[in-house]
């Protein structure tokens, strides 16, 4: 898929040279790798859960819960965190200072990318929801309660979460940096789409606290959860994001398709 | 439709401006494809899990009086607000229908992976309702009516009324009377009784317990009236909220 | 996404799989330490708990049979058995299936509501399912109050689950394999409803491209001030009208088969099963009250000061502590081994000051419970909960073997020195 793009001042718009002096649409080989590497790593993670879940995952205060999980949580947040600043760092440094001139062609081609950003975005909220969660589900009737730590704790929690928040604001930032429309306004609906999900990180404070004190219980669907399913819901915004993403990308493709 | 013709060097041709507005149409299609796929599976059955999710997991949850009415007013929230999107800005009454065939594709998936494989419980204990009908049936009623307030009152009542008689066929030898150890139990019961569930004593499901009034034994019917009622009224806030969420809304700062 | 998020993510999946490859597995026991030190003591004591046989093949019977008694000193901000619980056990899944389980004789199938400082027996049948080594414990759900976990045994399956069948008969002379009941028509079922569900889809997918052409042709007719509802076609509606109808003869078709399939059915069986009122407290001709409880933190040595008064006919020594599952014996008066690694006893843990109660003896003994027990099971914690209460069992044994068993507790004092 390739149309000639028109001139570009590539200097204008340093971290996209590569990006603009072709025009390609969407790059199909970055948006395969980007959710084959995701699939894959949690698919391994997983076999690993399999493993180690209920051989050396029962007891928190065994020896050789520390050797199997402790050590990936502290290898997982250190990861994450390096990770997170890494993404925004980059993002905002390679941010298009001149967005004003930006041609139908590169901000076409920006929303392509933007669409890969929010495909690991929503794989993510995939793993978390159907394969994530309901792995806590399924722990939390066959064990009797540990610490807050169990595997599916740190595999949710501290692994599936923060790549929500990793992906999502990666996503964010990339609208805000590279996007004409949204470098000085921020989309309601994206806004929520995504500050949601990324709120169950500190809903999770809530959930161990009332699981401490107030409810003795395992019953999944108990109100204590509900917390999370308000956050989950206002992922209903990304049905205005694609509204949003198809009406853009429409205005944009009728102007690239008539000019030469 | 673009014109015809234009020899002028430099434009292009209408057939070119088509062809190439049709590629750049398709990718995004496909690129936004796994997108929405993701995104709905994942929210879908996260929302449901941590909200109903109980009453989807085990056989010994689906009883008469809750079952029909929680799990199904819960699940309409995602296809009645993403409807509101896609039938009021494409015209596309698919919504419902792609929602609920790819949650119960990912509830069995979870059922399979997380329930069977991980946590160890047979299939037969552990499978997922069946929701696929009603959807289509608010999907027909939104074609048909074109009306969001009849699609409320119709299709969205149905989908409550009906989930009983759609799962019957899968649940109703679950309810079939055994007689063990000189107790009268179903198979669901049973089921939860042998497999062991240490985090889940019998004491906390959430299912009918006998009451006074339950006149005629009507207690199915009586459900499935309430369910639809609730349907209806579920439908029309989700079908808002969608709108809102919906709407090109911009904020100068967050 | 960017590489460096690539490679992130590649990196935790890269160290998940070189630990999952480094390291050997070994099997470790439940989570219950977690739980507060104190309440574990004043909650359920169990005793003369049996898991056997410790080996058996997929398929074979095991039985989970003793005694607990709930304690008098139950905390009282925490819910206690007198509401609703439930009798259970802790075996990292559904490796066993469940086939009796009865307390005080009285089938435990439902719940049931217990008094507190009461005597209780309780037997557990299970049969094996899948193969593996597993660590088994009785356990008492209590309703708003969480679990309370007995002693676990490791059990050893061996076998293949492949031959683990379960098959009952229902009244109607239905043969009923638990295993996979009915799971033919479930995906039978849902397989045509995915059909067509996905007929549905495609038809409305058919056209390419999809998405922008639509909004544009909505947008256009709303501009114009036009119904974009003209964008339904006579044989979409045609098509919703032929979907709908198959859908609701199917419905209704499908619930005429599930009532011929079952033509009686009940609903699900929620009864609480009633207990004896009244139950009598357990009896003992023996008095004991603790005057001093201690902790020295740097030893690990629990110390308590007993007046006791023996009632019996008996001359009764200390025989065993018991508290929150950790049994302290003497071993001047029992031998006690552990059973496997996990089995908590400290068979030297008992030391004794005060020699043996004569009958009708009133008299102070001084008893020390000394073993690493006390900090491996966090029992050392109770000097962080907000309430420092001891409790549990003492038996007191008589020369023919028979025994008094009385629960005691009181405040303990930590000396951190």
């Amino acid at each position: 898929m390739s149309v000639t793009a028109r001139s570009l001042d590539l200097a204008e718009h340093p971290t996209d040279a590569g990006e603009a002096a072709q025009f390609e649409g969407i790059r199909w080989s970055t948006y395969f790798k980007v959710i084959l590497g995701i699939s894959v790593s949690f698919f391994v993670y997983r076999l690993y859960l399999q493993k180690y879940a209920f051989s050396v995952g029962l007891d928190y205060f065994e020896p050789e819960f520390a050797v199997y999980w402790m050590r990936l949580l502290y290898g997982q947040i250190a990861l994450a965190s390096v990770t997170l600043v890494g993404v925004v760092f980059y993002l905002w440094q390679t941010r298009d200072r001149n967005l004003d001139a930006i041609t139908p062609e590169l901000e076409l081609q920006r929303y392509f990318k933007w669409i890969t950003w929010l495909a690991s975005y929503t794989l993510v909220v995939f793993l978390t929801g159907v394969l994530g969660a309901e792995s806590d589900a399924a722990w939390h009737q066959i064990v009797i309660r540990d610490t807050d730590f169990t595997p599916t704790h740190i595999e949710i929690f501290y692994m599936l979460i923060p790549a929500i928040i990793i992906t999502g604001v990666g996503s964010f930032l990339y609208a805000r940096t590279r996007l004409p429309m949204h470098s000085k306004k921020v989309f309601v609906s994206l806004a929520v789409a995504i500050g949601g999900p990324i709120l169950i990180m500190p809903n999770v404070g809530f959930n161990e606290w009332g699981h401490t004190f107030f409810y003795a219980e395992e019953v999944f669907n108990a109100p204590i959860h509900w917390g999370f399913s308000g956050l989950g819901l206002a992922l209903l915004g990304l049905g205005g994001v694609v509204t949003h993403i198809v009406s853009r990308m429409k205005e944009l493709i009728d102007e690239v398709a008539t000019h030469a | 439709m673009p014109q015809t013709g234009g020899g002028e060097e430099g434009v292009r041709t209408a057939d070119q401006q088509a062809a190439t507005r049709r590629r750049l149409e398709n990718t995004v299609d496909m690129a936004l494809f796994a997108v929405i796929v993701f995104a709905v599976a994942g929210a879908t059955v996260f929302v449901m899990s941590v909200t109903i999710g109980d009453w989807e997991f085990w056989a010994d949850w689906k009883d008469r009086r809750y079952w029909p009415l929680a799990p199904v007013a819960a699940l309409l929230i995602f296809p009645a607000g993403l409807a509101a999107a896609f039938w009021s800005r494409f015209r596309l009454p698919v919504a419902c229908t792609a929602v609920v065939l790819l949650y119960s594709l990912m509830r069995w998936l979870s059922a399979y992976f997380n329930f069977h494989i991980f946590g160890g419980f047979p299939l037969s204990f552990v499978w997922p309702s069946i929701f696929i009908p009603l959807a289509i049936i608010i999907d027909c009623t939104l074609v048909i009516t074109r009306s969001v307030f009849l699609t409320g009152l119709i299709g969205a009542f149905l989908w409550g009324l009906l989930v009983y008689p759609v799962n019957w066929p899968l649940l109703a030898a679950f309810h079939e009377p055994i007689t063990y150890n000189g107790e009268m139990l179903t198979a669901a019961d049973l089921l939860g009784y042998e497999y062991i569930r240490t985090g889940l004593p019998e004491y906390v499901r959430v299912v009918e317990r006998t009451v006074l009034r339950t006149f005629g034994d009507a207690v199915t019917p009586l459900t499935a009236v309430f369910s639809g009622f609730i349907c209806t009224l579920v439908f029309y806030i989700a079908w808002g909220a969608g709108l809102v969420l919906n709407r090109q809304a911009w904020l100068k700062k967050l | 996404m960017t590489r460096p998020g690539c490679r992130a993510l590649t990196s935790i999946a890269g160290l998940a799989l070189v630990l999952a490859m480094l390291i050997p597995i070994v099997a470790t026991a439940h989570g219950e330490r977690a739980q507060q030190a104190n309440t574990r003591m004043r909650t359920l004591n169990w005793y003369d708990v049996e898991i056997s046989p410790a080996k058996i093949a997929v398929g074979e019977d095991i039985k989970v049979r003793g005694r607990f008694r709930t304690s008098k000193l139950w905390p009282e901000h925490i819910p206690s058995v007198e509401q609703r619980v439930f009798l259970n056990v802790g075996a990292g899944g559904p490796n066993f299936i469940r086939t009796a389980s009865n307390i005080d004789g009285i089938s435990a199938v439902q719940s049931t509501s217990l008094e507190l400082g009461k005597d209780y027996s309780f037997e557990i049948d299970m049969k094996a399912r899948r193969p593996g080594r597993f660590h088994v414990h009785p356990i008492v759900n209590v309703l708003d109050a969480g679990s309370m976990v007995g002693p676990g045994r490791w059990i050893e399956i061996t076998g293949s689950q492949d031959d683990f069948v379960n098959t009952v008969e229902s009244m109607f002379g239905r043969e009923i394999e638990l295993e996979s009941f009915h799971l033919k028509s479930i995906v039978s079922w849902h397989v045509l409803w995915f059909v067509i569900g996905g007929a549905w889809l495609v038809y409305w997918f058919r056209q390419r491209p999809l998405l922008i052409p639509r909004l544009r042709a909505v947008d256009e007719l709303d501009e114009k001030g036009e119904d974009a509802d003209e964008l339904i076609s006579p044989t979409d509606i045609k098509v919703a009208i032929v979907f709908l109808a198959v859908t609701l003869l199917i419905i209704v078709g499908g619930f005429a088969w599930g009532e011929r399939d079952a033509p009686i059915t009940i609903p699900l069986r929620t009864a609480k099963t009633s207990m004896p009122d009244n139950k009598p407290f357990p009896q003992a001709n023996i008095d004991v009250s603790i005057s001093e409880a201690t902790y020295r933190i740097p030893g690990r040595s629990f110390r308590m000061k007993l007046t006791v008064d023996n009632r019996s006919d008996r001359t009764l020594r200390v025989g065993e502590f018991l508290c929150a599952n950790v049994r302290f014996i003497n071993p001047e008066v029992r031998t006690v081994e552990p059973i496997d690694e996990h089995d908590l006893v400290a068979s030297h843990g008992l030391r004794v000051e005060g020699g043996p109660i004569a009958p009708g003896q009133v008299s102070t003994v001084e008893v020390f419970a000394e073993d690493a027990l006390w900090e491996t099971q966090r029992l050392t914690r109770m000097i962080n909960d907000p309430d420092s209460v001891i409790a549990g069992l003492l038996f007191f044994y008589a020369q023919d073997g028979s025994r008094e068993i009385v629960e005691v507790g009181g405040s303990l004092l930590p000396i951190f020195e």
